[in-house]
């Protein structure tokens, strides 16, 4: 009897077991299947049996808010008639996260990411992108919204691999997008100006060192994200404001610049007289804001887009606080300069990885989206509701309906329209505190003055770089890191020029100066 | 022949209970077996798209490990937490059970034991985060004692002080974890032998030394080779959780390099060949610690 009783127990947990491995089965074919369905898929189109649409997965940039609840994917749903799961990569990490997720052949079907272009071309390499172009005549409003240059860009031979969204320029100059904010009112009070040159501003760190904020907490004059050391406005004060600047006729990456140890060493200064953030290694995309929003941190470096939010909490925690931007210093030698891209560069890139099982529907999708109506319904909404036009044709963003149903539009589009740009300048003043954030980086005079157009502007994407651009970065960083904040000499730079060369620096130099060449 | 036939006489005499043993072994192979099929990974310039078309390129990824300028730093940053961390904290382990056991109050043993057993729980993002603001150079709790007192602010997340907190924490979170098993152990020895050595006159020391220790050595031995087994996993999660660029030459582990090799740089095939590095010591380890043990105290796992 006891024993008949462990025995069906037993016969049980076997069924339950093989049950659950048989479940598991139909996942693994799954994966073999893109393979097939890509083969045929132009051919025949994977309808479900029922012609019911599928539901698409489509992963995105990281924001604040959730996007499958943003009212823009109702909008999306309503003229595609899909419905689609959105989900979002993590605010840091994010190539990391993106490597991990291409790799483990998530069923997405849509990916789209802000980044380099190496990365995606290293996927598209490795062969986990779908062909693009094959599907275009099918797709010709997609086929539009792709630029000449975007279609150079991520071609590798006669395959196309992602859709490029490009960065906007203005006047021949490209965006200036980020700058050094600081406090005007810590400086009303210290009696200082806004620093225009590299002494200047070291003077002000000074004085915002012993600054009582008035919070009890010792303030950090300035802070920095552990992600980003190299700011751009801040380079130029050392002559090398773009990753490629011209010297003699040849295009010199500021890794092998002399002045990179100058910039190095500035910075290196301000850590050990304990004006910069002593964890800023450690800092993470929001510490750095964190710092700076409660009155902490006196500098901090930031996109004009944050302005709404950053507004928002500071009115709340420092009400008093006025803002001042630092979008440049002049330095040492007199050499100033924002580092900017023209025609050039790409803020959005979108691509469908092979693990996508619901390609022609992904293309259907996107067609229909980019079609004239719905791709302004997308960006800046309903005429009356989110915006108005005025008579020379101009866009008017309604506020504050459309800062609150629009304002993550830009990241639900899968390519552009040519319009596109008309369209960013309704958006760009869709919040007061981001528009006078972004004239004063485009439309001020002194700024524009500075603006500093890079001269590879326009490259193409090559293999080598692509293949090793994601782990020189990191090195670069983890250097740069290490010389500010650790126990490194800046003269140690030298050495780790070398490696750097090695580990594909040399090969990245070479296929610009090519490029270069060939185009002179 | 003999020992085969009584195998299967007592397979046959037992059958339910072996019965019985077919899920865990079903577990063992489908979970632990089955994955080893991976490291050939490390024997090929693996692709991770093109799983079948990726060359075997022999013993290259080793080469190339033992070649590298970070093996050696990233070898003896492991060996030397992985030390401290054995050293200090698998003693602290028994030394708690020990002293909770002194404890007459049952009340106030069970609360320090949970209470001190509770950070295990927690995940090492979050005992990283509490470590971190504790420590800051500004507005750190600590640091603002130590300004309080008159000393200097200490930026603790460089290379002087990492290892010292990574260990500090790692105590902190699984003293008390560790030591349940050990409370466990003395719980399980006799009674009438305390009772014998206190007719003897042994003291409370005296009863530790000769009698809970000898009692408990066993448990001790095998948590001992359990744990000299993992000596090449110096916490990975923690560190990577605690680290930065500036302590990588102090602070960055087996475990961490493997990681930011392999996801950073997509380099698969070299980060498995770290990896599998690293088992095989661990392996080596365990074989040697156990016949050590066997050698010495004459108790072993087998």
């Amino acid at each position: 009897m006891k024993k008949k009783s462990i025995l069906s127990l037993i016969l049980a947990f076997a069924m339950a077991l093989s049950l659950a491995a048989c479940g598991s089965t139909p996942g693994k074919n799954n994966s073999s299947t893109p393979s097939k369905a890509e083969n045929s898929s132009a051919a025949e189109p994977v309808n479900t049996p029922d012609g019911e649409k599928p539901v698409l997965k489509q992963l995105m940039i990281n924001a604040a808010e959730d996007y499958n609840a943003y009212p823009v994917a109702a909008d999306i749903k309503e003229m595609t008639g899909y419905t689609v799961q959105y989900d979002m990569l993590p605010k840091d990490e994010t190539a990391d996260k993106l490597n991990l997720i291409m790799a483990s052949e998530q069923e997405y079907d849509i990916v789209s990411y802000i980044g380099d272009v190496a990365l995606v071309m290293n996927f598209a390499q490795n062969g986990a992108l779908v062909d693009i172009n094959p599907y275009l005549d099918s797709a010709p409003n997609l086929k539009n919204a792709i630029s000449d240059y975007a279609r150079e860009t991520f071609s590798i031979d006669d395959s196309l691999y992602a859709i490029g969204m490009e960065n906007i320029s203005f006047d021949g100059l490209g965006e200036v997008r980020e700058t050094l904010f600081t406090r005007q009112d810590w400086l009303d009070d210290l009696g200082l100006k806004v620093p225009t040159t590299t002494d200047e501003f070291v003077e002000m760190l000074r004085a915002f060192k012993d600054y009582d904020n008035g919070t009890g907490t010792k303030v950090i004059p300035m802070t920095l994200p552990g992600n980003r050391v190299i700011l751009s406005g801040l380079t130029g004060a050392f002559g090398i404001p773009n990753e490629w600047n011209e010297i003699d006729g040849e295009l010199v990456n500021w890794i092998t610049d002399p002045r990179m140890k100058d910039y190095l060493a500035f910075l290196k200064g301000l850590y050990e007289e304990g004006l910069l953030d002593a964890e800023f290694p450690a800092n993470k995309v929001e510490n750095q804001k964190e710092k700076y929003t409660n009155g902490t941190a006196g500098v901090a470096y930031f996109g004009y887009w944050d302005c709404p939010s950053l507004y928002d909490t500071m009115d709340q925690t420092q009400p008093d606080h006025v803002q001042a931007f630092i979008p440049y210093l002049v330095g040492p030698n007199g050499d100033a300069g924002i580092g900017t891209n023209v025609n050039s560069g790409f803020d959005r890139i979108s691509f469908i990885p092979k693990a996508s099982q619901h390609v022609d529907d992904v293309f259907n999708f996107i067609n229909i989206q980019l079609e004239e109506e719905n791709f302004r319904t997308v960006t800046i909404g309903k005429e009356g509701v989110h915006f108005t036009q005025d008579e020379n044709g101009d866009y008017w963003p309604i506020k504050p309906t459309f800062f609150d149903e629009r304002s993550l539009s830009n990241n639900y589009n899968i390519g552009r329209l040519p319009i596109y740009p008309t369209y960013w300048m309704c958006r760009a003043k869709k919040d007061d505190r981001q528009w006078n954030c972004w004239q004063h980086l485009n439309q001020n005079e002194e700024v524009k003055a500075v603006n500093t157009v890079c001269v590879a502007s326009g490259v193409p994407s090559f293999p080598e770089t692509s293949k090793n651009k994601q782990s020189l970065d990191q090195m670069v960083l983890d250097q740069q890191i290490k010389i500010i904040a650790g126990t490194e000499s800046v003269d140690s730079w030298d050495a780790f020029v070398e490696e750097w060369r090695a580990a594909g620096g040399d090969a990245m130099i070479k296929e610009y100066n090519d490029w270069w060449a060939s185009r002179k | 022949m003999v020992s085969r036939k009584s195998f299967w006489y007592r397979v046959r005499k037992h059958w339910d209970m072996y019965l019985m043993l077919i899920p865990a072994l079903a577990f063992l192979i489908l979970f632990k077996y089955l994955p080893m099929w991976g490291i050939r990974i490390a024997f090929q310039d693996f692709n991770i798209f093109d799983p079948n078309g990726s060359e075997w390129v022999g013993f290259l990824n080793f080469q190339k490990l033992f070649a590298s300028k970070d093996f050696l730093t990233v070898l003896r940053n492991t060996l030397i937490i992985s030390f401290a961390k054995i050293l200090i904290l698998f003693p602290m382990g028994v030394i708690v059970a020990l002293i909770l056991n002194e404890v007459h109050s049952l009340w106030y043993k069970k609360t320090v034991q949970t209470i001190i057993y509770i950070p295990h729980f927690f995940s090492w993002i979050v005992v990283a985060g509490i470590f971190t603001s504790i420590l800051s150079t500004t507005n750190g709790l600590l640091n603002q004692l130590i300004e309080l007192l008159g000393g200097e602010a200490v930026n603790f997340i460089t290379p002087a002080w990492f290892r010292s907190v990574i260990v500090f924490s790692a105590g902190w979170k699984e003293v008390g974890w560790n030591a349940i098993v050990f409370i466990a152990a003395i719980a399980g020895v006799g009674q009438e032998m305390y009772e014998a050595a206190r007719i003897d006159g042994a003291g409370r020391l005296r009863q530790i030394w000769s009698i809970t220790l000898p009692s408990i050595m066993p448990t001790i031995i095998l948590m001992f080779i359990l744990r000299i087994g993992s000596i090449m996993n110096a916490g990975t999660e923690q560190i990577l959780a605690m680290y930065n660029p500036v302590v990588y030459n102090v602070g960055d582990v087996i475990g961490t390099y493997v990681y930011r090799i392999g996801l950073g740089k997509m380099d698969y095939s070299f980060s498995t060949a770290v990896g599998l590095f690293e088992s095989l010591v661990g392996f080596l380890l365990v074989m040697t610690g156990n016949w050590l043990s066997r050698r010495t105290v004459g108790s072993s796992i087998w």
